[in-house]
């Protein structure tokens, strides 16, 4: 099976093929991605579409170095800080607080509480938690020491930790 | 945020258990985890808290993010394609006053692009020639050094246009494990590579008293069963760290062949050279050394070309595997009897090392003391008789 870096280098030579499986591999995770830190689904889907779509248009600025997986989320990175300054503009959240009573969503009280870290500390736990980046990719997707991330991944994992437990003595009606 | 109770910083801890710590740190950070109540309930938290995370998972996809990522790959493909085809069909269209004008200064600009070039490309070219026809003064052939020349230049523009089907890259991949039965995972770790026809390039085992053993090895395993040999690598012990890497050599691969087929064709000129010369020794001389130096180029380049296609062919897995190290209770002391015997043992070497060491002393030091005696036995004993004579008289005067 040829590596994701195989598969982009063919891309770059222009076979679809290799395109279509980088695509198949990625498609959900790049979905996931703005999923996870949109509420609008329509338009996580756009942008997933827009970061194949700066893939595509600007394949040939890969270079061998860097992992494709990286490679992809920097785009995914540009396009949702893009999204956040135009939806800053017209004054709306990006992960807004789901309402609690309707929403039978088992994992309600884990968007609850990512949805109340700093920005910041949200965006390395998301990404280590959920599109699994290691420490140093992180440091160099978001341009922050890798000590930074480490010690702000502990304290929102610490935070998330306090509402977990009050949530379930609230539960537990203690 | 260290503890002042614990040599183990908290988000160190966060760190092992998501495989950040390299291999020795984490080995000594399991170590305190399987002893300390107080970081066993953290690291359950922190486990606790990953595992809520990953209870919010999020819908797949509708099939028209695909339809659509596709339809726009195939649209910016067909519009590549589509520039080049009209670059290339432009020429044949009978040219409009519009057209004809921007064909005139199409043309143009390839022109004055042609004399850019060959200005350049002059003074180089007078260099080579230059440098041919000192090859051929050797043997007087003018004429052939040029055929050299030209013959060099077209393999050269040949060969640069031959680029390989698919790029060409080299693999590596590291991967430190952390075990609790060394010899058992070691074992199952060569079998792996074995059954993926890897070959061991190095290994080495270290182990110290107060630590666990420790396995450093170069792997190399067909490129094709990386991936394969890597995930069951994996599943043999703890995951401590993992890397993957590549580098692609296309260019310089081209590039080598080519340099290596020019080579080869000077020295196929130059034996022709020498079989059709007919001129002075030192001449001769000349030719023969520049073809064993052409012989030498031709045999790094060679091998330099098989290490490069080894190397595609198989990856490097650099694996590290560490024993989880569990401290051992000291070996019984030794028995009654035998403390008697070591006892006695010793206590006749004592006595024989004192005698001896007295001998050797009175050996060292009799002389000394024999000859100062002497000396000073006569003076002694004169002052001895004087102060006795003195004591005497006074008496008697008493």
């Amino acid at each position: 099976m040829a590596t994701d870096e195989e598969l982009i280098l063919e891309f770059q030579r222009g076979s679809s093929e290799a395109f279509e499986e980088l695509f198949r591999r990625y498609r959900e995770q790049i979905y996931g991605f703005f999923r996870r830190r949109l509420d609008d689904s329509a338009r996580a889907e756009e942008l997933a579409q827009e970061t194949f779509v700066a893939a595509i248009r600007g394949r040939e600025r890969y270079e061998p170095r860097a992992l494709v997986r990286t490679y992809l989320y920097g785009i995914a990175l540009k396009l949702l800080a893009a999204e956040r300054r135009q939806l800053a503009r017209k004054g709306q959240e990006i992960v807004s607080d789901v309402a609690a009573s309707s929403d039978p969503d088992p994992a309600l009280w884990v968007r609850q509480a990512i949805g109340k870290l700093d920005v910041e500390s949200r965006e390395i736990l998301l990404l280590r938690e959920y599109e699994q980046l290691s420490y140093a990719e992180i440091a160099a997707l978001l341009r922050i020491p890798i000590n930074t991330v480490r010690s702000r991944l502990f304290r929102s994992r610490m935070e998330l930790k306090n509402l977990l437990v009050s949530t379930n003595r609230a539960k537990q009606g203690i | 945020m260290r503890n002042s109770a614990h040599l183990i910083d908290q988000e160190e801890l966060m760190a092992y258990l998501d495989g950040e710590l390299p291999v020795e740190r984490a080995a000594i950070v399991a170590s305190h985890l399987e002893k300390c109540a107080e970081c066993k309930a953290l690291s359950d938290d922190l486990r606790s808290v990953s595992q809520h995370i990953a209870a919010w998972q999020v819908g797949e996809s509708s099939p028209h993010l695909a339809s659509k990522v596709m339809a726009t790959f195939d649209e910016h493909t067909n519009s590549v394609q589509e520039q080049r085809g009209t670059e290339a069909t432009s020429i044949v269209l009978k040219p409009g006053p519009r057209q004809l004008r921007r064909w005139v200064l199409g043309l143009a600009g390839g022109l004055a692009a042609l004399v850019v070039l060959f200005a350049i490309s002059m003074p180089n070219l007078l260099k080579s020639r230059q440098a041919a026809n000192q090859a051929t003064i050797y043997a007087g052939r003018n004429q052939m050094g040029e055929g050299v020349l030209g013959s060099r230049l077209t393999e050269t523009v040949r060969e640069e246009s031959e680029l390989p089907a698919g790029p060409m890259i080299i693999r590596t991949a590291g991967l430190t494990l952390i075990t609790k039965d060394f010899e058992k995972t070691r074992a199952e770790a060569e079998a792996i590579i074995r059954r993926h026809q890897g070959y061991s390039a190095q290994l080495s085992v270290t182990g110290q008293s107060g630590a666990g053993r420790a396995l450093s090895a170069t792997f190399r395993v067909p490129a094709n069963q990386l991936d394969a040999a890597l995930s069951e690598l994996k599943v043999l012990a703890q995951v401590d760290q993992e890397s993957q890497g590549v580098e692609e050599i296309t260019r310089q691969f081209v590039d080598l062949s080519a340099r290596l087929a020019n080579a080869q064709n000077t020295e196929q000129r130059l034996n022709e050279l020498m079989r059709q010369h007919s001129g002075k020794i030192t001449d001769i001389l000349a030719v023969e050394n520049e073809i064993s130096r052409v012989r030498g180029e031709i045999e790094r380049m060679d091998a330099e070309r098989t290490n490069l296609q080894n190397q595609i062919q198989y990856a490097t897995l650099q694996l590290k595997l560490s024993e989880e190290y569990k401290a051992q209770i000291d070996v019984p002391a030794t028995s009654t009897g035998t403390q008697l015997h070591n006892a006695l043992v010793d206590g006749y070497r004592g006595a024989l090392d004192s005698a001896v060491g007295l001998v050797v002393s009175l050996l060292s030091y009799g002389p000394t003391i024999l000859f100062w005696g002497l000396l000073l036995y006569f003076p002694s004993r004169l002052v001895w008789k004087r102060l006795r004579l003195k004591g005497i008289t006074s008496r008697a005067d008493a």
